[in-house]
């Protein structure tokens, strides 16, 4: 026991003097352990996300509403099917006309929002500018109405925000016209309608961390179409451009956009049915948040019905192929990347500790000299690597943690962004990211034992040779 | 104390079977002072340790205190090496990240000897040696010299029966080396300890009590008082 006790002491030395040195190997471990864990929970989420995504068509299973739901389109109680509707083909209008015949039927339904057709190839093109920029949605046609009269004391009001030169950057028979101006806010629709929601007296839940989420800085130029007065029906098109410069957020824009005091203004863009036709997107709201369970579950065999006649003709045939296509070969690339790394990781920390402990070789000779037997030299270095790696290994087990289970399901956007090509930047995910994202406590302290065994196994080849051939070092 | 019966020891190299030494006899008993001479390679380490039992004989016995090795050798060799032996190296062999002390003490480590007397009995050895005011420096931060006694203090940590000592003074100068001999001198005479020391140093081997040579594999006494001995240490 005294002699167990004095190997400990003599552990606990070599352990403190050498603890620098093998730490600074050590950093290889923790670097192989995250790389493993997160590409591999990277490339299974990703895939699972795709799976859950919308471009599976709502499977009822699977959706998930629950009330933290926000963000631009998808308040509390909006939900927003315009995405169905982005293709201008044929049968996807005619789809979207028998959904809004039935969904108008429905209890629930508070009110239809039209959203003009003549906006979509805007929409695209902002989507295709703005990076993705809202933790569940991005696309979808943000417009919000301002009626004309207004617009002027806004624009004066608010220009450096909007434009910093409207007097020239707007058409003057704009100015002139008593017509309702779609302003394109994009992503900002959110903080909109719930500040709708709230003069209305319906239940609203806080959508600020959805806002604190995008802060962008906007630099572009958009153009706009400006239906004329749509009581009148007259489809005389009045274009204009405008450059949004500086940061912008959530908050500030849709606060600005439309002030509280002026929402009964906004109104009048909640049409009844027969004056939504003509129109390819809606925004259908709901009496109530709690609503959206029984309504989702009502609509989805509708879009399950129709599904085919979508699929065939839409945009989403196209994106979710190609989306398809690209999660796959990122989740090969971000696993065959994590296995090459690993393994080349793997090698370079077994030679480092291999090089250390070799050069211990002479030390393990010597303590055989002094009494050890062949086992305590073995278990000088092998005990020494263990406590280094075990240590690593845990710190890389943390860290992959943190980045498992915050760090990306916050920003799954902006990398789920940067894989899509500039024109696809955009799509909606209905399920909750930390929901796919799990991190897999037993199947992650598996791999992060890997870098364990490979230092352990580093210092056993010098501790054995050192303990068996102590001649050939000390001679 | 320690006797080698009828050993010999065969290496492996190449496919070759190289005979190191052939058929030794030897004896050391308390209170010896020997010196082993031999040319570079002639087998001094390996018969060094095979004494020390760190390197198995290819025939032959090894006895221990009269008695053969019982069950694995190795842990029989590793006791009694802990508890009978000290060892001094031709490089001092101190571990760089341990200070002079903790040097000094490696060998209690791996005894039962309770590791709050560890530090006295370090300190002791070092006042003895003469250098127990460098006893919290490092080992780079001293002499050849010093380093030496500091690999001497760690070997007579145990109080051993028998220092084994491999051309202890082949790596320092001639005054250092003087002083380092006038000590294993006065260990054998005032502690009584029994010294084997392998060396080419004249000096060393004029002082021993005994001397053997290793010539052509086989071990042999040199008379020193013999007067071809003396003429070839005139050259």
């Amino acid at each position: 026991m005294i002699r167990f006790i004095n190997f400990l002491n003599l552990f606990k030395i070599n352990l403190i003097r050498n603890f620098l040195k093998e730490i600074l190997l050590g950093f290889g471990v923790i670097f192989a352990t995250v790389i493993l864990i997160t590409g591999i929970a990277l490339g299974d989420g990703i895939e699972k996300l795709f799976k859950e995504s919308m471009f599976n068509q709502f499977p009822v299973d699977e959706v998930k509403i629950n009330g933290k739901v926000t963000g631009s389109g998808l308040g509390p109680n909006t939900l927003n099917i315009g995405p169905i509707t982005l293709s201008s083909d044929k049968k996807v209008y005619n789809i979207h006309q028998k959904l809004i015949e039935q969904i108008t039927k429905w209890p629930e339904v508070k009110a239809i929002k039209p959203i003009s057709k003549a906006i979509f190839p805007v929409t695209l093109l902002l989507s295709m500018k703005l990076p993705v920029g809202n933790r569940r949605i991005v696309i979808e046609p943000p417009v919000v109405g301002i009626p004309n009269s207004l617009a002027q004391d806004y624009l004066k009001k608010y220009h450096k925000l909007i434009s910093p030169s409207y007097e020239t950057d707007f058409p003057e028979g704009f100015k002139k016209s008593n017509e309702v101006l779609p302003i394109l806010i994009p992503t900002f629709t959110g903080g909109i309608i719930t500040n709708f929601l709230k003069t209305n007296n319906l239940p609203v839940v806080d959508i600020m961390s959805a806002q604190e989420l995008l802060e962008i800085k906007v630099i572009m130029n958009y153009s706009a179409y400006i239906p004329t007065d749509r009581q009148t029906n007259d489809q005389k098109p009045i274009s204009f451009t405008a450059k949004i410069v500086g940061y912008m957020d959530t908050r500030l824009s849709a606060g600005i956009a439309i002030p509280q005091k002026d929402l009964e203004d906004v109104k009048h863009l909640v049409l009844p049915l027969e004056q939504a036709k003509g129109y390819e997107s809606i925004i259908i709201k709901l009496k109530s948040p709690d609503l959206m369970k029984s309504f989702m579950a009502k609509l989805l065999p509708y879009i399950q019905k129709y599904h085919l006649t979508v699929e065939e003709n839409s945009l989403f045939k196209r994106l979710s192929h190609f989306v398809e296509q690209g999660i796959q070969s990122y989740r090969t690339l971000v696993q065959n990347f994590s296995g090459i790394v690993l393994f080349t990781t793997g090698i370079a920390i077994f030679y480092a500790f291999l090089y250390l402990f070799f050069r211990r070789e002479s030390e393990m000779g010597l303590y055989r000299f002094f009494g050890a037997t062949r086992l305590e030299v073995i278990m000088i270095l092998v005990l020494e690597s263990l406590v280094i790696a075990v240590l690593c290994a845990f710190i890389g087990y943390f860290i992959s943690y943190i980045l498992i289970v915050h760090y990306i399901p916050e920003n799954l956007d902006q990398i789920i962004g940067q894989l899509l090509p500039r024109e696809y930047r955009a799509f909606l995910i209905h399920t909750d990211p930390e929901d796919i994202f799990k991190f897999q406590v037993m199947r992650n302290l598996s791999y992060a034992s890997i870098g364990v065994v490979f230092c352990v196994a580093a210092a056993f080849i010098p501790a054995l040779i050192g303990s068996l051939r102590p001649i050939q070092r000390n001679g | 104390m320690v006797e080698l019966q009828n050993i010999s020891k065969r290496f492996v190299f190449h496919k070759e079977n190289l005979t190191v030494l052939d058929n030794i006899n030897f004896k050391i008993q308390a209170n010896d002072f020997i010196s082993i001479m031999g040319k570079s390679g002639s087998g001094k380490t390996t018969l060094l340790n095979i004494i020390s039992g760190l390197c198995k004989p290819s025939s032959g016995t090894v006895l221990f205190n009269n008695s053969k090795p019982k069950g694995f050798f190795d842990n029989y060799a590793s006791r009694f090496r802990s508890d009978s032996m000290g060892f001094v190296f031709q490089h001092f062999n101190l571990i760089p990240y341990h200070t002079v002390l903790e040097n000094v003490v490696v060998p209690l480590k791996f005894s039962s000897l309770p590791p709050k007397h560890h530090k006295r009995l370090g300190l002791d050895i070092l006042n003895q040696l003469d250098i127990h005011d460098k006893h919290h420096h490092y080992p780079h931060m001293l002499s050849g010299g010093q380093m030496q006694r500091v690999a001497i203090a760690r070997a007579l940590i145990k109080s051993p029966k028998l220092i084994l000592a491999d051309e202890p003074t082949g790596n320092l100068d001639d005054h250092t080396a003087s002083e380092i001999i006038d000590l294993f001198v006065k260990l054998n005479e005032e502690n009584h300890v029994a010294l084997l020391l392998s060396t080419h140093d004249r000096r060393i081997i004029d002082r021993s009590k005994d001397t053997y040579s290793i010539e052509n594999k086989c071990l042999k006494k040199v008379d020193t008082g013999d007067p071809v001995y003396q003429f070839s240490k005139s050259l």
